[in-house]
């Protein structure tokens, strides 16, 4: 149900002709070659067929995560927002959204495949050469059989199609992150360009709409906008309750929380560990415990 | 071939299953998640693990949590926080069990009757309802809160705006009180220490102010499962059911069947009529399908699931008007941050209300830190300070509503978790067409196509619009008088909670899915008996206790009208689900 046209958009039609117009004259003049683009993602980098595709969905969640949760690391600094004191990026916080994402609601055979197809289809007619995220050419014109070989036909990442999504929000709000430090151009933006991108996908121009549609069979073409929607608020709840959780230290044999995630730490919860119970009762207000009508 | 069979085990359908089961008849009860048969082994108090949409022992998806949870398409920015399982969302309920406001009932001529929804009321009188509600009320039971620190502040602020305080079970004036709720009043040590050795029953009983509702409550620990703090049905109406032919003379116990999915409700044409024949279902673990006859099916999917399958079942809907009129309350959410303590994450998760009959109301909520953080960022108000969608509405709580994100957020969170107290703001929400649920054009799953999920975020009749911003305002300004040094306004985006009336019971067969009976008015020998056969949003309160007092109203009718019995609420004494008779059978059942 399509009832925020009425409002403006954070890119207008101009803005997003200029910028595809802008990539596409990079791309001739040979400036965005792969070369120039090094994901540095510094740790733990995935392993497997499609390694540096989860290496960018990785730089990118945690370019997320610490919206959230900035802390002392990388992605924070770069973000404009360090912090001292215990972060999540240090305790797994990006694999843990990675992990979410991939499971979640068994989405791949219904959406995540031909709106990641889409996707990468678009940033290839923008210019933007295919190694920016992970993949080659070869992988880029081949994405669906790429992404079907790694995943099984019931799970596919919802992950990557995150990633593209941010990622292309924010070449489009800020072209300058082609090139930067660590491994995406999400994760290269200011927190408040982060913001707008995630503005972007909430309320979508119909030029970024057209993208994810026409990824769609002709039925579904209406529930792109939707989509779109969706993953605009999905992205900052999800990283907000994911990094703020215990995570991965739940130990699932004995049934409790191992060491103290950092959101404990941060916001003084449970110092003692979960508890059955808390000498919290006061009484009854007015010293009432029951209530009947007349 | 059976009497009755029930499909879903959430909050409604268990009441038909055990209300019918007691009355001696042959009940199958259908559920398509797991059934958590101990849940101290099964649960915790740790928040991923209980609410991951993924794999959390609380989602909608099937018994093993390897396999991926069900799919479900979303048309805009909203999360419906929907679990499958036996207690359904009674399993993370607050356990609130506030009565409808008379105001929405057939019927009504109080001097403030043009602010309800006179085109959807309930279909009989407030009168003829409260036997109902108070068999209900004494059988799960439902008692007065107890109080901690937040109700404490949150009463503070009431009594500082000048408000009333309400010492009756029906609201007719604006007014505060501590909450009606299905959770048992705490008794021995519990309340008054964290040692799990002093928590454990019967050195304990009730309420232990663990703070995790929303985890599922299986406190006080090594508690009989009827004696269980919480009455989400699981521990309630289930326990009832399963021992129905301990507590009845003539009863018969309940067929519980967990782990199975729902695919279709059988039907036939019978003359003129198309009449319901039985239900299909499969097992998730194993595959395998199944076929059963009855005389009666009672549909109790909830309101997203429910008219999906009518839908997946090729069911008549002559007046499009399944799946319509979904409401959700219109949630919004009010944080205020303190100097002092505040107990936000300890105690019932919410003990405290404030009740404007023709607004809505407010509900004080305790919250621990992935949730607390989730609420804050869940917003259509875009980002404090960045974008606002259109929106950033101002108002009585400091700056733009929206997101916080960034050192905003963090600092907020730094000030401590037990600092912080939230309001939820429960509109009144008129019921409105265009919010619906139809079927997904998305390939379909194992159990046929997925529900597509369409509610607008801010399409709304232009009382509702206008109640929702009264509520937020009064929220803000009870949270300044309680003491916040400062106060946050999240403009929530669709949380989809409280859904209910999408297959509404009417007067009118021209917007109404059910007679005043709860039978679908197309299909005989199907009556539905979930949140979504209630007529409207109830006003505002919060819906459980209206669902299941109506449940109990459509099984008399049901076995009146098919069974030849007679009605038992007029008749009657109710069995309290703490009874001890319950705790002894279940123990012979090793349940």
């Amino acid at each position: 149900m399509s009832d925020e046209n009425d409002a403006a958009t954070a890119l207008d039609r101009r803005d997003f002709l200029t910028r595809v117009a802008w990539f596409v004259a990079c791309a001739g003049a040979g400036s965005l070659g792969a070369g120039v683009i090094s994901p540095s993602v510094a740790d733990a980098q995935p392993v497997g067929p499609l390694a540096a595709v989860d290496a960018v969905v990785l730089d990118t969640l945690r370019g997320v995560c610490v919206m959230v949760f900035p802390g002392p690391d990388e992605w924070s600094r770069v973000q404009g927002t360090p912090r001292a004191g215990p972060g999540v990026i240090e305790v797994g916080g990006g694999e843990f959204m990675m992990g979410l994402f991939d499971n979640y609601l068994a989405a791949g055979d219904q959406l995540a495949r031909p709106l990641a197809l889409a996707f990468g289809q678009a940033l290839d007619e923008l210019g933007i050469p295919a190694p920016l995220l992970g993949l080659s050419p070869e992988q880029g014109r081949r994405i669906d059989q790429s992404l079907g070989y790694m995943y099984s036909d019931r799970i596919l990442p919802l992950s990557v199609l995150v990633m593209l999504a941010l990622n292309f929000g924010a070449v489009l709000v800020a072209p300058g992150t082609l090139v930067g430090p660590l491994g995406s151009p999400f994760a290269r933006l200011s927190l408040r360009d982060k913001c707008r991108v995630l503005e972007l996908l909430e309320r979508p121009i119909p030029e970024l709409v057209s993208i994810v549609d026409r990824g769609l069979p002709a039925p579904l073409r209406g529930s792109g906008t939707g989509f779109l929607r969706f993953a605009g608020g999905l992205v900052l709840e999800s990283a907000a309750f994911s990094v703020h959780s215990e995570m991965e230290m739940f130990d699932p044999r004995t049934r409790t929380v191992s060491g103290r995630p950092p959101s404990w730490e941060l916001t003084g919860y449970r110092p003692d560990g979960l508890v059955d119970g808390h000498p919290e009762l006061i009484g009854y207000y007015q010293g009432r415990t029951e209530v009947r009508d007349a | 071939m059976r009497d009755v069979i029930v499909i879903g085990a959430g909050g409604g359908g268990p009441v038909v299953a055990a209300e019918l089961a007691g009355r001696g008849l042959d009940v199958l009860l259908l559920e398509a998640g797991p059934r958590h048969a101990d849940p101290r082994s099964q649960w915790s108090h740790a928040e991923n693990d209980a609410n991951n949409p993924t794999d959390g022992y609380l989602r909608f998806g099937p018994q093993d949590r390897r396999k991926p949870g069900w799919f479900r398409e979303w048309a805009s920015n909203l999360y419906a926080w929907q679990l499958a399982g036996v207690g359904g969302t009674t399993a993370h309920y607050f356990g609130n069990c506030p009565r409808p406001y008379p105001g929405v009932f057939q019927g009504y001529s109080g001097p403030d009757a043009a602010a309800y929804d006179r085109e959807h009321e309930f279909p009989f009188s407030y009168d003829e309802f409260v036997p109902y509600l108070e068999w209900v009320e004494a059988t799960l039971p439902v008692q007065t809160a107890a109080m901690g620190t937040k109700e404490a502040i949150t009463f503070r602020g009431c009594e500082n705006v000048g408000l009333s305080v309400q010492t009756s079970r029906t609201t007719t004036s604006v007014s505060f009180r501590p909450q009606q709720n299905a959770i048992l009043q705490p008794g021995g040590n519990a309340g008054r220490t964290d040692r799990t050795d002093l928590l454990t029953y019967p050195a304990a009983t009730g309420c232990t102010f663990c703070g995790h509702c929303f985890q599922g409550c299986y406190a006080p620990v090594r508690a009989p499962r009827n004696l269980v703090a919480k009455r989400s049905t699981d521990n309630s109406y289930v326990p009832l059911g399963l021992a129905a032919d301990a507590v009845r003379p003539s009863g018969k116990p309940v067929k519980l069947i967990a782990d199975s999915f729902a695919t279709s409700i059988n039907s036939e044409q019978r003359g003129n009529e198309v009449v319901a024949t039985g239900v299909s279902w499969r097992n998730n673990t194993t595959g395998a399908q199944f076929t059963e006859d009855a005389l009666v099916v009672v549909l109790a999917g909830g309101a997203t699931e429910s008219p999906r399958l009518w839908f997946n079942s090729g069911l008549p809907n002559p007046n499009d008007w399944v799946g319509r009129g979904h409401t959700d309350h219109f949630l919004d959410w009010v944080v205020g941050s303190f100097d002092e303590y505040t107990g936000n994450s300890k105690g019932a998760n919410s003990a405290a209300r404030v009740d404007f009959p023709g607004h809505g109301g407010i509900e004080n909520v305790g919250l621990t830190p992935a949730i607390q953080a989730f609420s804050m960022c869940l917003s259509d108000s875009g980002v404090r300070g960045v974008y606002d969608n259109g929106r950033g509405p101002f108002g009585p709580w400091d700056g733009p509503a929206g997101r916080l994100v960034g050192h905003e957020l963090m600092d907020l969170l730094a000030g401590g978790i037990d600092n912080l107290l939230n309001f939820l703001v429960i509109t009144d929400d008129h019921v409105e067409p265009r919010n619906r649920i139809t079927p997904s054009l998305f390939p379909a799953d194992e159990n046929g196509a997925p529900a597509k999920i369409d509610v607008a975020r801010r399409q709304r009749k232009s009382q509702t619009l206008a109640n929702r911003e009264f509520m937020a305002w009064r929220a803000a300004e009870i949270m300044r008088a309680a003491g916040a040094k400062k106060v946050y306004r999240m403009d929530w985006a669709p949380l989809l909670l409280h859904v209910h009336s999408s297959m509404r019971m009417g007067t009118s067969p021209v917007n109404s899915v059910l007679d005043a009976n709860g039978e679908a008015r197309w299909v005989k020998r199907l009556f539905i008996a979930d949140n979504s056969a209630l007529p409207n949003s109830l006003g505002g309160p919060n819906p459980t206790l209206s669902t299941q007092a109506l449940a109990t109203r459509t099984a008399e009718r049901m076995f009146q009208t098919y069974f030849g019995g007679d009605s038992w609420v007029d008749k009657e004494a109710p069995i309290v689900t703490t009874d001890p008779r319950i705790t002894a059978r279940l123990a012979e059942l090793g349940l």
